[in-house]
């Protein structure tokens, strides 16, 4: 049986959520972090928040994007997971593939499921297409023949992922779950060995 | 001592028959809850800790939590109409080797489960049993060298106990079976492993625990206190 993975990234596998803090070199962090907090939580549908976060971030050229996000620390110990089992790792992020697809590749190598922007070389112009975070446990099951999904994650937005999932886990790394991701899921944990030691035997 | 072998713990019930409205493991003994008295004072050393939760979840979760941060907590939306065997089996069904359960509404004294975690190294499968004391026992029939177990009985009195505890193959669990202990039946004659436990099931077994839980924080207490004399602890190998 051949088990993928599929994580969230913005404060699961990273240490942050990344919306607020690239909202800091615009000084709206406290505005994106409202949001972004509303969003997880479930207060705000997470596609119209996420393109008015978008549109307030969009004058942020996209490589300065890239810099601040190269601050982004990893868990450790779920980024040598990812790492080690690259093959049968996907991110799974309503993040733009713009901002983030570099240091996915560069930092964990695996595979990568995003919303996707449109861009104007070093501008972003919008966003193309948010991702539906339960079609795209689907498409990667299909695409890579895995006959087991697990999935980990931990806000709203993450709620189809968790529902398609053979293994759901509502992981709380930095702030609680929302209460539909526990709902939707068979695990929870707040830890990352926890977590860890749970998906290393699959 | 192996550090990955799964201890599962099964903390979803509603504890109908104790009568107190809340989940049996958040019970206070001599001041401290069930479930914190197990993850502290027995578990503390073991590093892939199970907690299965149903009936109010959350405070369960928070308990847990406060006393300590690296558990794994496996839901069971279907407590209300699910047994303890179907606990068991939402944890165990992604775990490939043995693994440990425990039931989350006990006392066991640590001395004795250092023992039988020793004593589980050399075994697949190791049934704990106790004297018998609480007032729904099921008894066990332990032979008479009291190195195996041959048989469950409500009917018979005997003088030992299934105490809840056990290392066991997680694949047990998939039979359809409303008890744990009749997962269990079909491999005995098993090994045995006399524990010292006190489970709470009603008040009666809550006042029974209380004077348990009384007993063993004397001992801890006695062992700190080298000036005291110390009070001899007793490590419950009594069939061996």
């Amino acid at each position: 049986m051949t088990t993928g993975f599929c994580f969230d990234f913005d404060g699961t596998v990273t240490d942050r959520e990344l919306l607020p803090y690239l909202a800091e070199s615009i000084d709206l962090a406290d505005e994106i972090g409202v949001l972004t907090q509303a969003t997880i939580e479930g207060h705000l549908d997470f596609r119209k928040s996420f393109k008015l976060r978008c549109r307030l971030l969009g004058s942020i050229p996209i490589s300065r994007v890239n810099e601040l996000v190269e601050d982004v620390v990893l868990q450790p110990e779920l980024a040598d997971f990812i790492r080690q089992n690259a093959d049968r790792c996907a991110i799974v992020t309503g993040n733009l593939d713009c901002w983030i697809a570099p240091y996915v590749k560069n930092h964990l190598g695996c595979h990568l499921f995003s919303s996707t922007a449109k861009v104007d070389g070093d501008q972003l112009l919008g966003i193309e297409n948010i991702l539906d975070k339960g079609t795209a446990v689907a498409a990667l099951r299909e695409q890579y023949g895995w006959d087991r999904v697990v999935c980990v994650g931990d806000g709203m937005n993450d709620v189809p992922m968790l529902e398609q999932a053979d293994v759901a886990v509502a992981y709380g790394a930095i702030h609680e779950p929302c209460k539909n991701a526990v709902e939707a899921a068979h695990y929870v944990t707040y830890n990352a060995g926890a977590l860890c030691q749970l998906i290393s035997r699959f | 001592m192996p550090a990955d072998l799964p201890i599962l713990i099964a903390a979803a019930g509603i504890g109908s028959r104790l009568g107190m409205n809340m989940p049996k493991c958040l019970v206070e003994v001599h001041g401290r809850s069930l479930l914190e008295r197990l993850l502290l004072d027995v578990l503390a050393d073991e590093r892939d800790v199970r907690v299965i939760v149903g009936f109010r979840a959350d405070e369960v979760i928070a308990k847990a939590r406060s006393v300590r941060n690296d558990l794994l907590f496996v839901r069971n939306p279907s407590f209300r109409d699910t047994s303890v065997r179907h606990s068991f089996w939402l944890a165990a069904r992604h775990v490939t080797g043995p693994c440990i359960i425990i039931d989350g509404d006990m006392l066991v004294e640590p001395d004795s489960w250092r023992a039988f975690r020793a004593e589980a190294q050399r075994h697949e499968t190791l049934v704990g049993v106790a004297a018998a004391s609480t007032t729904d026992a099921v008894f066990a029939d332990v032979d008479v060298l009291g190195q195996q177990v041959r048989r469950f009985t409500r009917r018979d009195r005997l003088g030992h106990e299934w105490c809840g505890v056990a290392k066991l193959s997680p694949r047990l669990f998939e039979r359809q079976t409303e008890y744990v202990f009749e997962c269990i039946e079909p491999i005995l004659p098993a090994p045995v492993f006399e524990l010292d436990t006190a489970e709470v099931d009603t008040q009666q077994d809550l006042r029974l625990a209380v004077q348990f839980a009384q007993r063993i924080d004397t001992q801890r207490l006695s062992a700190t206190l080298p000036s005291a004399g110390g009070v001899p602890v007793k490590l419950s190998r009594a069939l061996a």
